[in-house]
């Protein structure tokens, strides 16, 4: 994406988004134990100024992209470990939900270890990284379900 | 103070005088340097972490714990500041300044000692302002009502929005995305339900620990997975006695002490600033006022101890509206406010007679906190300086499975899980975009409490919106806010013009 053109980008995004969030606000219900205000006059409040800055980041963002001239495309980035990043952690979540706690931990930590990690790894890193794994959400385990006697979210296993 | 002043120390410390509030403090101070010196990872992040750990402790043993985090980890990024160069924590990027070349000289250990000294005379000298000021004031905002209170909730915003760096559209921007999230779940006053879809986890509303996890841990995860090539940090030596300042030097420094832990104890009291400002502006206040001004960025300590003394002055004056008003004065305090409301109590006025004991004892815990992150950090360096060692890529892993443990523990739901994860694409959106982080946090926080005052404000007053200008102190916040509003615009509107004369309208 061509830098000159971000606040342009995002403000659009954010209008549209804002204008969505208007609209949606027509569905509040109104009561009658509070005619004054009501519960949707604030959302629209905020909502409004949300517009009016987007519309504001645009018109600049314009202004910008008019007078520079053609830009040199930025350096070429790697999402890679990002999406791998965000990802992982998707499945973590919905693992956990799935297979309890403890085992979903062990599989997050030692794949979020490795992505996150140089690359290629070294199979004595790979058996570190899952020792460390392991110890780290059974310590958690323990601390956590057993001294500070909280519930950690569990299916039939752990 | 006198004697009621007296009496109210006494009635603290015999509150906190029991061993397992000492070692809790102790743990707290001990993780809070740990956060701070960690790159990446900040005060509010180490309370969001540890606060799981307090919710089946009595209010006075959480606090220890996590004040003790919240006073060691402003302090704590000194040490990476002066033996790595990198700031522990935004509170001590001034702390590089000096301090790191001072470090390459070899004077690493005088620097950490100097830093943590005035680290300890700055948080004690913001404490002393805090129990001198916040009965008082505790006493006066008892008359506040819901004009004054919706009228600095609008000011502490826009100081917000217009002070966090950048682009003061993209900072009001994140404060209004703050406040949206807040307007998801159920209405004040009248309970209606907003934009929930008919998805029942969604009545209640989004949670302040998965926000501020999302937008500030999950960043750091990423930021550091994007930053593959791990560099190597290289530890500059640090040995040294004594306290590292003489008395002569001690008496030079008076003038620089006073003015910083001035600055950092006023910033502090003003909503939204934080440590992560009061170290830049006391440095650079402290330059401009020197006699040897050209020294500054060499390594000498005037530098160092304008940031360390402000940073940590800043943790006193950011309890005075938290305390006081239920007002959060930067991501920390945010912090502090979500755990005192989950042990059932609402910070504000009402605080001081209503649960007078338990300010006491947070009044005496943070004086105990600070003379504790005192000797840990002195003694303590070699240890943390390995922990500093662990890779990132095991430690934010772990960090990421204690923040999810406490998000889940909070009401036992995986909602909430997944919020952090929809709150880390917000995060991470915005800041591709360069919108700022902290106004987010600050507007989810503020949201409610100017929502549900306007409310009922407005309900008070049948509809009449003048009544808010009415009333002494809110009329004159709002007008305040206002003029802060007029200049911002002026500002940004002369910066334009001012560019377009000097480039022939070419280039901004």
């Amino acid at each position: 994406m061509e830098k000159k053109y971000k606040d342009i980008i995002v403000g659009s995004v954010l209008a549209a988004l804002s204008v969505l969030y208007l609209l949606l606000s027509f569905q509040i219900k109104l009561t009658n134990i509070d005619r004054v205000v009501g519960s949707r006059m604030f959302p629209q409040i905020c909502g409004t100024i949300i517009l009016l800055l987007s519309v504001s980041l645009i018109v600049g963002g314009i202004q910008r992209a008019k007078k520079t001239g053609p830009e040199k495309a930025g350096e070429k980035r790697n999402y890679t470990r990002t999406i791998l990043v965000l990802g992982s952690y998707a499945i973590y979540i919905f693992l956990m939900d799935k297979i309890g706690f403890t085992i979903s931990s062990i599989l997050y930590l030692f794949s979020q270890m490795v992505v996150m990690g140089k690359w290629p790894v070294s199979k004595k890193s790979m058996i570190l990284y899952l020792m460390i794994s392991v110890a780290v959400s059974a310590v958690i385990y323990v601390m956590f379900y057993r001294v500070f006697m909280l519930i950690l979210p569990k299916a039939g296993w752990f | 103070m006198g004697v009621g002043g007296l009496s109210m120390f006494a009635e603290g410390f015999s509150q906190i005088m029991e061993p397992q509030i000492m070692l809790l403090c102790l743990a707290g101070v001990i993780l809070g340097i740990f956060f701070g010196a960690s790159p990446g990872m900040t005060s509010s992040m180490g309370i969001a972490l540890i606060l799981p750990v307090t919710y089946g402790m009595d209010i006075i043993h959480g606090m220890a714990i996590l004040l003790g985090i919240y006073i060691g980890s402003i302090s704590g990024g000194l040490i990476t500041a002066i033996l790595i160069n990198i700031p522990g924590t935004p509170a001590s990027v001034a702390t590089t300044f000096d301090g790191h070349p001072m470090a390459e000289r070899g004077e690493g250990g005088r620097a950490i000692r100097v830093g943590t000294l005035y680290s300890l005379l700055g948080g004690l000298f913001s404490l002393v302002i805090l129990f001198a000021i916040s009965p008082v004031l505790a006493k006066w905002a008892l008359r506040f009502s819901y004009e004054e209170y919706f009228a600095i909730g609008v000011l502490s915003l826009t100081l917000i929005a217009s002070l966090s760096g950048g682009s003061v559209i993209k900072g009001a921007i994140s404060a209004l995305i703050g406040i949206l999230f807040t307007t998801v779940g159920m209405a004040p006053v009248d309970t209606v339900r907003r934009f929930t879809f008919g998805i029942r986890d969604l009545d209640a509303g989004f949670k302040l620990l998965p926000l501020m996890i999302g937008v500030y841990a999950v960043m750091e995860v990423i930021k550091a997975a994007d930053a593959a090539s791990q560099e190597k940090m290289t530890v500059l030596s640090y040995k040294s006695k004594g306290l590292g300042v003489s008395g002569k030097e001690f008496r030079e420094q008076f003038r620089n002490f006073v003015v910083s832990a001035g600055i950092g104890t006023g910033i502090g009291i003003l909503p939204g600033l934080g440590a992560a400002i009061s170290n830049l502006i006391a440095y650079s206040v402290s330059k401009n006022t020197s006699k040897h001004p050209e020294k500054y960025g060499t390594g000498c300590i005037d530098g160092l101890i304008a940031s360390e003394t402000a940073n940590n002055a800043v943790s006193g004056g950011a309890m005075i509206p938290l305390l006081t008003m239920g007002i959060p004065g930067d991501a920390g305090t945010a912090m502090l406010l979500a755990a005192f409301m989950l042990h059932g109590i609402t910070p504000g006025p009402l605080l001081f007679s209503s649960h007078g004991q338990v300010i006491y004892a947070m009044f005496a815990i943070l004086i105990v906190a600070n003379i504790m992150m005192f000797v840990v950090q002195l003694y303590g360096l070699p240890g943390f300086l390995k922990l500093l060692m662990i890779p990132r890529n095991i430690l934010l892993p772990v960090v990421m499975v204690l923040a999810s443990v406490g998000a889940f523990a909070m009401n036992n739901r995986v909602f909430d899980v997944w919020s952090i994860f929809m709150f880390a694409l917000v995060g991470y959106g915005l800041s591709k975009f360069e919108f700022p982080p902290a106004p987010v946090v600050l507007g989810f926080v503020l949201g409610p409490i100017i929502e549900l005052n306007f409310r009922r404000g407005m309900m008070s007053s049948y509809g009449n919106f003048a009544a808010f200008f009415a009333r002494p102190i809110s009329g004159t916040v709002l007008v305040l806010t206002l003029l802060i509003l007029a200049y911002q615009f002026l500002a940004g509107f002369r910066k334009k013009r001012d560019a377009k004369v000097q480039n022939g309208g070419n280039d901004v």
